[in-house]
């Protein structure tokens, strides 16, 4: 670059999409908020022996209002979508969502039969990552988390020109 | 003149979205400052309507669903949902499948309990135990998944027999969890059970008198927790049950009252002990030989017609089964109804969740450890 | 005691007006059962008081309350338990399909009233006098009740679409 030489040792330059972006993806916050059995998949990969600490999102916040990303894990019901909504709406920008398990991705084994069964919670809310699985194992949702991860490494502040 | 000043009423919304309400449960508390002055639980949050799948689906279809009503003790469901469809049929399961029901079935009681002392804790703000409880969980669920093939939603006892096989080396590395569980939960237990904080969290809160407990449906930990002697293992065994030889911990009221909060969590730790001295007498009880898909029924086609309702111990009480068959060709249930032990505990809260602080509707929950998967269907 | 004195001694107290018959099992066209006594719907809140109190029966707990959907009829299915005597039976009351009515037991067990609810929610059988008639599962504005055998599901419900378009019809239809 052509800094190098004019600046101070232990400086290092970016830019403000890279900072931003680090910042973000390293202390992801999830909304402590399960729904079903997933859910309990998703409290083993936060305890001991999968311990999302490693990778910067094991702050789970009980309020919405503290979250960078929820993670939908399990059967969203129709009584719950409706709770479920709101809940994304009162999250602060920039928010994410990992949906988790087949349930929430498509009404899962519910698909058929389940006249109470939301199919797919992409239906009310937006969903950044899928992870498949019923329940998907705790690597799987650590692998959503990575995901997420390049997905945001990717983002931009620019505003692309609309010609 | 004199004037009395009134304060209001409060109406506060506990849930769905909540980190202590086990799942998705709402609770409307109407409370007068710190004082919960009526309790009113909404349900069906969760309702994902398993009753009609169980008339839509042909009886071994059923079972994964069975799984997930009760998602942290998916063994016992399986086996409740099995024993009933077998006296349906009068299949009698050989004994070597027996022997593998209690142990994995036990094996899953003790995972089951883990969750709830573990979140019971974590409920009263101790965080230690939790991830100490979770270390012996993920080697149970290693075991399960070793002989079921998967980590939480095992499939794995059918009708009439088991899905797996296990060897040898199974069988030795169960023995050997055995051993090393019970330093491991003695840990916990010096930890939490009594601790200072805990046991005046948990003391006295929440009395459920032993009539009480009988009329709203107690069943398992909850009803001994009141000093009932009471545990369907023992005076109604099923299985291999009347083999083994364990006892039934009983609540005492050794912190307070008969029937508190602090007696239904140790007979949960109790309980695991036991669990493991069944474990390890069924592992010298087991013979390896034999065919485990023996009286696994090739077809539902000659389901006789007729009802029966079967019932059996689950970690959270009585399981019980009501299928109703129409008998000849058709090989799904007319109806099946189940009778879930946490629905029928919860259906106290609103009793006894009057006139207490609101902090010990928090222990009041976490101690009756319900799973919604269950309480909604 | 057995069955057959439980029966009789209902019988005995409230008439055969009120206590229809007594199944034991594979009789009356049926190859497994329990033994079950079929009343008369109205006549449960009494009986339930009876069972529960009478010193010979003490039915102290209710195990389990379930609807079934008998195409012509709708019936409530009681499975009582004793835990002091360790007996047990069944009853069932059947009440007409167009205006189902059951006399309620929640005064007398207290699981009874959460049970009876969830009998209403998903079957729309009424129970009289029932303290807190409520739906339980699904909330007060479902349409409809699901595990009647004859239940449409719902295309829509608040906004959001229940039954997928390329799905309606093969709904809840047994395959
Ligand atoms: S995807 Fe499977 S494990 Fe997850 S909530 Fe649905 S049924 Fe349960």
């Amino acid at each position: 670059m052509s800094l190098d030489g004019i600046l101070e040792e232990g400086v290092i330059t970016t830019t403000v999409d890279g900072v931003l972006n680090w910042a973000k993806k390293s202390s992801i916050w999830p909304m402590g908020f399960g729904l079903a059995c997933c859910a309990i998949e998703m409290m083993a990969t936060g305890a001991s022996r999968f311990d999302m600490a490693r990778f910067g999102c094991e702050v789970f916040r009980p309020s919405p209002r503290q979250c960078d990303l929820m993670i939908v894990a399990g059967t969203v019901t129709m009584k719950m979508a409706v709770r479920v909504k709101r809940l994304y709406e009162q999250m602060p920008e920039p928010k994410y969502v990992i949906s988790m398990g087949s349930c929430s991705n498509c009404g899962g084994p519910y698909w058929q039969h389940g006249y109470h069964v939301l199919k797919g919670v992409d239906r009310i809310i937006p969903v950044d990552v899928y992870v498949p699985g019923c329940p998907p194992r705790p690597e799987a949702l650590l692998e959503g988390i990575f995901k997420l991860q390049e997905k945001i490494n990717q983002q931009t502040i620019a505003k692309k020109l609309v010609v | 003149m004199e004037h009395k000043i009134e304060t209001d009423f409060m109406i506060i919304n506990m849930g769905p979205q909540h980190p202590s309400t086990h799942g998705v449960l709402r609770l409307e508390l109407k409370t007068d400052g710190e004082i919960v002055m009526a309790c009113r639980p909404f349900l069906g949050y969760l309702h994902r309507c398993f009753e009609k799948h169980c008339e839509s689906l042909d009886y071994l279809k059923i079972i994964p669903f069975t799984d997930r009503m009760d998602y942290l003790a998916s063994m016992n469901n399986n086996w409740a949902f099995c024993i009933a469809i077998e006296k349906l049929m009068g299949i009698k399961v050989s004994e070597k499948c027996e022997y593998l029901r209690v142990i994995v079935g036990e094996l899953n009681r003790i995972a089951s309990h883990i969750i709830a002392f573990g979140t019971f804790g974590l409920d009263i703000g101790a965080f230690t135990p939790f991830l100490l409880a979770f270390i012996q969980r993920e080697k149970i669920f290693d075991l399960l998944e070793e002989a079921s093939g998967a980590r939480m939603l095992y499939n794995y006892i059918w009708v009439g027999g088991v899905a797996r096989d296990v060897d040898g080396d199974w069988l030795k590395k169960t023995k050997k969890f055995c051993q090393e569980f019970k330093p491991a939960l003695d840990e916990v237990d010096e930890l939490l059970s009594l601790n200072k904080i805990f046991v005046e969290r948990t003391a006295n809160v929440g009395v459920v008198t032993k009539e009480m407990a009988i009329s709203y449906g107690f069943t398992g930990p909850n009803l001994r927790g009141s000093g009932v002697n009471w545990d369907l293992r023992k005076n109604e065994p099923y299985s291999l049950y009347t083999k083994f030889d364990f006892n039934i911990p009983v609540g005492a009221g050794e912190q307070g009252q008969v029937g508190d909060c602090w007696d239904r969590y140790i007979i949960r730790i109790r309980e695991c002990r036991e669990s493991i001295k069944i474990i390890e007498q069924a592992l010298e009880g087991i013979s390896l030989e034999g065919d485990i898909y023996e009286t696994v029924p090739k077809n539902f086609n000659k389901m006789p017609k007729g009802e029966v309702y079967a019932r059996s111990e689950t970690p959270r009480g009585e399981m019980g089964i009501y299928v109703v068959s129409e008998g000849g060709k058709a090989p799904v249930p007319y109806r099946v109804k189940v009778r879930s032990p946490a629905f029928c505990s919860l259906s106290i809260l609103e009793e006894i969740c009057k006139g207490v602080m609101i902090s010990d509707v928090i222990a009041i929950l976490g101690s009756v450890d319900i799973v919604l998967g269950e309480v909604d269907r | 005691m057995t069955p057959e004195e439980i029966f009789d001694k209902l019988k005995e107290k409230f008439g055969e007006g009120k206590i229809l018959r007594l199944t034991l099992p594979s009789q009356n066209g049926f190859d497994v059962c329990d033994p079950f006594i079929d009343v008369e719907p109205l006549a449960m809140t009494e009986l339930a008081d009876f069972l529960k109190h009478d010193k010979d029966l003490a039915f102290d707990q209710c195990c389990c309350i379930s609807g079934v959907d008998l195409k012509d009829d709708l019936q409530v299915v009681y499975h009582l338990f004793s835990m002091s005597k360790l007996h047990k039976i069944c009853i069932k009351a059947t009440a007409k399909r167009d205006n189902p009515i059951v006399g309620t037991t929640a005064h007398t067990w207290g699981v009874a009233n959460w049970l009876e609810r969830e009998t209403w929610d998903m079957f729309g059988i009424k129970f009289k006098d029932h303290p807190d008639h409520r739906r339980i599962l699904l909330e007060e504005d479902w349409e409809g009740f699901p595990l009647r055998k004859d239940y449409k599901f719902p295309r829509f419900w608040r906004g959001m679409e229940v039954t997928p378009e390329e799905e309606e019809g093969t709904y809840g239809t047994q395959d």
